[in-house]
């Protein structure tokens, strides 16, 4: 296992906006952020996705809409709040690899995350993808290439969800898949 | 036959003694409750820290009370599938060592039996097969017990489990927490009709749960209303036992017609077992009560010390385990994930 580096230098930024009228909308949009990442060139294509925002903001119906794009029936994803992590397995046709489906709604500081293992399943996301909610407690243990995916709450159905890549991969990403600012019917 | 059962896999550090699967000797549970209020839930890394502290004393606490001695032991059950991780290997080390010094066989337990098994324990004249609504913090669980160790899961939750969901909203209105004892007793100072918080997914034919979307409602609805605290928390109560109690009759109904089962004819259920933290919600109870007269089923409750988190219930399950020849080896390890398996 290489070691971790727990400076985080921010390089370049993307940042797309896009409103969903919904959670289908929501859950589509998790479904597409994982068909996007399968356009890279490893299995899974590794990552880490840092979900940000309240309380009923939609994050674990968005990593809902994001594992079945990565082949995980959404029935086996729920909240992983009493367990803290949920581990799934994502398959497309590129072959198999692990899902990390973190929540740290119980976790709320620092030294609570390093002791459940946080830097272990942050190491892992080179061979898998790593979905962390309530990532905003664990910034600092963040490495340099990651997505953020940001919830605000408009309305009780409306959601402004903003994607922001750090490191050249997910820039990349962002700015080759997303062209659409908006999801689900009006 | 005296079967020392082990607990630890969410906040309760928990030992306790059984006689034949059925007289409960001894029954000790060390709770962390006061440590994880002060930061509104369960902590995972307080919770292993704790279990790792009180897991001796709380064992030798259970044989010594029973009025018993470890050579007198004839096995140990322990619960070694579903919860937190860090906290279901304490118990499981514990375990294994035990039985490996005393030279008595081990059986892990998921945790989930052993709430079916709190019910058998409490009421052994209940009826098998019944379904059995298994509901509490961690989990929301509609289970076809066929018989004893033979289950079928009917549904699950798809995302929040309802106590997962009376807990949310009791931090986010300031309530404190477990939420569950408080939201019961604010309700019956509310209006449940005050506001109409919907059932999530009662119209579906399925038989999984969904609590994320009410829970969402009820922030949303306190964002843009004026309220009173007892109403919002009687009326999302209400919105629970409602999607409890229907999901189950539900349940109950497709079991008496058979209703494509993979596993032969199923036979008539009478009987409904509720168990788990959130079956000691009073308003739960009544309106499990009052539909099950009207429908002339029988519906039981474990008894208060039963409900919550308990290793009697595993001792329990573990003597019906061992009954039908299972047994660990020492390698036995924790699976915070698995899935409810009947015995073979």
């Amino acid at each position: 296992m290489e070691p971790y580096s727990l400076t985080a230098s921010r390089g370049v930024t993307t940042i797309k906006s896009i409103i969903t009228n919904g959670p289908l909308a929501t859950q589509a949009l998790g479904k597409k952020v994982a068909e996007a990442l399968q356009k890279g060139e490893k299995p899974g294509a590794g990552g880490i996705i840092a979900l940000v925002g309240e309380l009923g903001c939609g994050k674990t119906c968005f990593t809902k809409g994001l594992c079945a794009g990565l082949g995980i029936s959404p029935r086996h994803v729920n909240s992983p709040t009493f367990t803290f992590v949920n581990e799934y397995s994502g398959t497309t046709e590129k072959g198999s690899f692990p899902v990390f489906h973190l929540d740290l709604y119980r976790a709320d500081n620092i030294s609570i995350c390093l002791e459940v293992g946080m830097l272990d399943y942050l190491a892992r996301a080179d061979s898998g993808i790593v979905v962390i909610e309530w990532a905003e407690r664990i910034y600092s243990l963040l490495p340099d290439e990651y997505l953020e995916v940001e919830f605000s709450v408009l309305s009780p159905r409306k959601r402004r969800i903003t994607l922001t890549g750090f490191g050249q991969r997910f820039c990349k990403l962002l700015s080759c898949s997303f062209t659409e600012n908006r999801l689900g019917k009006q | 036959m005296l079967i020392l059962g082990i607990e630890t896999s969410c906040d309760e550090t928990a030992a306790a003694l059984v006689a034949d699967g059925k007289v409960i000797l001894s029954n000790v549970i060390a709770s962390q409750i006061d440590l994880h209020a002060k930061f509104g839930g369960v902590v995972p890394e307080i919770a292993a820290r704790q279990h790792v502290e009180a897991i001796g004393y709380v064992i030798k606490e259970a044989i010594e009370s029973a009025g018993k001695t470890a050579p007198e032991i004839d096995a140990i059950a322990v619960t070694s599938k579903r919860g937190l991780v860090g906290s279901l290997i304490v118990g499981v080390a514990a375990a294994k060592s035990l039985a490996y010094a005393l030279r008595i066989p081990l059986v892990g337990i998921h945790h989930i039996e052993g709430h079916i098994f709190a019910n058998i324990l409490s009421h052994p004249e209940m009826p098998i097969p019944h379904v059995c609504l298994t509901v509490s913090g961690g989990h929301t669980m509609l289970i076809y017990v066929k018989d004893l160790c033979k289950y079928e899961v009917l549904g699950d939750t798809l995302d929040d489990s309802a106590g997962e969901a009376l807990d949310k909203i009791a931090k986010f209105l300031g309530l404190g927490y477990p939420g569950g004892p408080v939201i019961d007793m604010l309700s019956t100072q509310g209006n449940k009709s005050a506001f109409n918080f919907p059932r999530p997914i009662l119209r579906s034919k399925r038989l999984d749960f969904s609590f994320s979307g009410l829970k969402t409602a009820v922030i949303n609805t306190t964002r843009h209303t004026d309220y009173h605290v007892p109403d919002i928390a009687a009326s999302f109560q209400e919105a629970i036992v409602d999607v409890l109690v229907s999901k189950t009759m539900k349940a109950v109904l497709q079991s008496v017609s058979g209703a494509k089962s993979g596993s032969g004819t199923k036979k008539k259920v009478s009987a409904i077992s509720v168990t788990g933290g959130v079956a000691a919600n009073r308003r739960l109870r009544k309106v499990f009560s009052d539909r099950c007269q009207q429908e002339g089923l029988e519906v039981f409750f474990p008894q208060a010390l039963l409900c919550t988190d308990n290793a009697a219930m595993i001792a329990a399950a573990g003597y019906a385990r061992l009954r039908y020849g299972e047994v660990a080896g020492l390698d036995l390890d924790a699976i915070p994930n698995a899935p409810l398996e009947s015995a073979i």
